[in-house]
């Protein structure tokens, strides 16, 4: 077995190890970022594309929790994680939200306002910006249905850079994800990066660990175990994958207990007149008169994820119905309801298989506010035009009025529905009240002296917001307060 | 197995009771199966599972197993399967009738193909 020796072990690479890293390498510590996925190029394959959920998805983006409803969740597998195929929306959580996760588990240093400088730090690091000239007729629909019914919305910004007016267009995608912006700025500073490698389990002495086995494990190369030795060790290995190598180690305390989530369903919707611009990307405008509760919003609709969305065509008999509505997809777009999850989840691994199991419900509660919801959806769509709805219940009819929209959004059924999501997140929850946090306020591993966890795990609760910029915020002031405050 | 429910699930996507002519079906099929063995392995073995036993389940009705059901054969069982209440094991189902069709379309884009498909598929061959 080889031996590496680092001051700081850093284990995964999304937006919480690269910024772990970049900070701690660029304070001159000597850091070695190991991560289980390849190294890709944010541009090695189109966004949101077979090719790219082959390269840089977990399992091909095919998990799923059990409950009384599945419920299919996203992970990044490759140098960046999560931050290389989401939608780079960023957000700054309320502050109202801060506040209640500082109460919720006694969280020491906490305010908003010791949060913001983290928060600016994050968008001029990681170029966090909105779209020039508006974010596209999709958006522009959304907006316009929720100023018919009364409804506040949002241009959201995102990671990522636009030509300057009068410039040619980038080369790339403009994408801002780790594997463009923090982890070169890590490796530039000296941290080393071992990817296709997989941490099988932390090595300690007593409450200090001393490192991990790993393995690494590339095409056409037999695999090779490491001995990796630090003086530190940060696990950002995200809400799922954390908590799974924390328990792997022997560390149980308030690890994989309380994993939530944004469940997430998605409809789509016809229009009379065009709507549908790919040139967009993800449209950026989101519904936020019912924050923190619910989102609303739209999502990159091309002809394969409506195909997906869509489904089987409901109608017996009627086999040209899906054919004719992937002809007309410049007419169609695809929306979302996004709820803060009221259910908890419990993360295991099952013997042999060493898989994660999720048993996550999701809760009448949820039932209920995603039904609410969609109701506020299906009235925005409806103002804005909307000719046809489909409906979140698997094979059910779609959906042209009022009466019909009522009825299904007042019975969401369990077991039914197609519900989704990218955002995990309060699986190892941090603060000083240790009978219900697996950390302390600064992300230390309770009974440890050298373990730290700098991740979307941490949260208390939702963020009730995409959650990428407050991952890299929350993990910037816990690395510099490991650095010395 | 599974070629005969993508071919079946592709040839509906298309408004049609038959594959004649359709591409990508062979490649549609392969990836569905690499998405399905790629499932964390306890959800794999256990949709594998409901594959095989589904193939079965046409032999009283229609006197073949699926899979050797004709196009047409084939999409009415899918469609009794789907009228089924069958809770959990639902996600059998939405498995093949949302992967199968994203996996068809992505093959037609990532080749140029997209809009020539929408064009001159004709409904109800």
């Amino acid at each position: 077995m080889k031996r590496i020796d680092a001051d700081l072990l850093v284990i995964g690479s999304g937006p919480g190890g690269a910024m772990t890293a970049c900070v701690a390498a660029e304070a001159g510590r000597d850091v070695l970022i190991v991560e289980e996925g390849s190294h890709h190029s944010v541009d090695s394959a189109p966004s949101f594309s077979l090719a790219e959920m082959d390269q840089k998805y977990r399992n091909g983006g095919l998990n799923v929790t059990f409950g009384g409803t599945s419920i299919t969740y996203l992970e990044g597998r490759c140098v960046g994680g999560g931050s290389e195929i989401n939608a780079a929306l960023y957000h700054r959580p309320l502050d109202q939200t801060l506040r209640e996760w500082r109460d919720q588990t006694k969280i020491h240093g906490f305010e908003p306002a010791d949060l913001w400088p983290h928060f600016e730090a994050v968008e001029r690091d990681c170029n966090v910006n909105l779209v020039p000239g508006g974010p596209g007729p999709a958006a522009d629909l959304l907006k316009r249905g929720a100023g018919a019914m009364g409804w506040s919305t949002r241009d959201i910004a995102r990671f990522w850079s636009y030509p300057a007016k009068g410039e040619p267009p980038l080369a790339g995608s403009g994408r801002q994800s780790m594997t463009v912006t923090l982890v070169p700025r890590a490796l530039r500073a000296g941290a080393r990066l071992m990817p296709d490698t997989r941490v099988l389990r932390l090595t300690r002495e007593g409450g200090r660990v001393t490192g991990a086995i790993a393995e690494r494990s590339r095409a056409g190369e037999p695999h090779e175990r490491y001995e990796l030795r630090a003086k530190d060790v940060f696990v950002c290995a995200g809400a799922v994958q954390t908590p799974r190598l924390l328990r792997r180690s022997g560390l149980t305390h308030n690890v994989g207990d309380t994993l939530q989530l944004h469940p997430m369903i998605r409809v789509t919707a016809h229009f009379p007149e065009p709507m549908n611009d790919l040139g967009y990307g993800v449209p950026t405008e989101q519904v936020d008169a019912f924050k923190p509760a619910l989102t609303l919003g739209c999502s990159y609709s091309s002809v394969p994820h409506l195909a997906l969305w869509m489904g089987a065509e409901p109608t017996p008999g009627n086999a040209s119905a899906k054919l004719d509505k992937l002809r007309d997809w410049r007419r169609t777009g695809i929306f979302y309801v996004a709820a803060v999850g009221t259910g908890k989840g419990r993360i295991r691994d099952l013997p042999v298989v060493r898989e994660p199991f999720i048993r996550l419900p999701l809760t009448t509660d949820d039932l209920k506010r995603l039904g609410e919801g969609f109701l506020r959806l299906g009235q925005l769509l409806f103002a804005a035009g909307a000719d046809a709805i489909s409906t979140p219940v698997n094979g059910g009819p779609p959906i042209r009025d009022r009466a019909a929209l009522d009825a299904v959004a007042s019975a969401l059924p369990q077991g039914k529905m197609t519900v989704s999501t990218i955002h995990l997140f309060s699986s190892v929850p941090m603060g000083a009240d240790d009978r219900v946090t697996g950390t302390d306020s600064y992300g230390r591993v309770h009974g440890t002296t050298n373990l730290y966890v700098n991740d979307a795990s941490l949260f208390p609760a939702s963020p009730a917001v995409n959650p990428q910029g407050t991952v890299l915020a929350v993990a910037r002031r816990n690395v510099l307060e490991w650095l010395g405050g | 197995m599974i070629r005969a429910i993508a071919e079946a699930e592709i040839a509906a996507e298309l408004g049609r009771h038959d594959i004649e002519g359709i591409p990508f079906l062979a490649e549609t099929a392969e990836v569905l199966e690499r998405r399905l063995l790629g499932m964390p392995k306890h959800f794999a073995i256990g949709m594998a599972a409901m594959t095989v036993l589904f193939d079965g389940t046409t032999v009283s009705r229609e006197g073949a197993a699926f899979h050797r059901l004709s196009v047409p054969a084939r999409q009415r069982a899918l469609a009794r399967l789907r009228a089924l209440p069958l809770g959990p094991l639902g996600n059998f189902t939405t498995f093949y009738d949302r992967m199968a069709p994203f996996i068809f379309w992505s093959h037609l884009e990532e080749h140029g193909q997209l809009d020539l498909a929408l064009a001159t598929e004709r409904a109800g061959r």
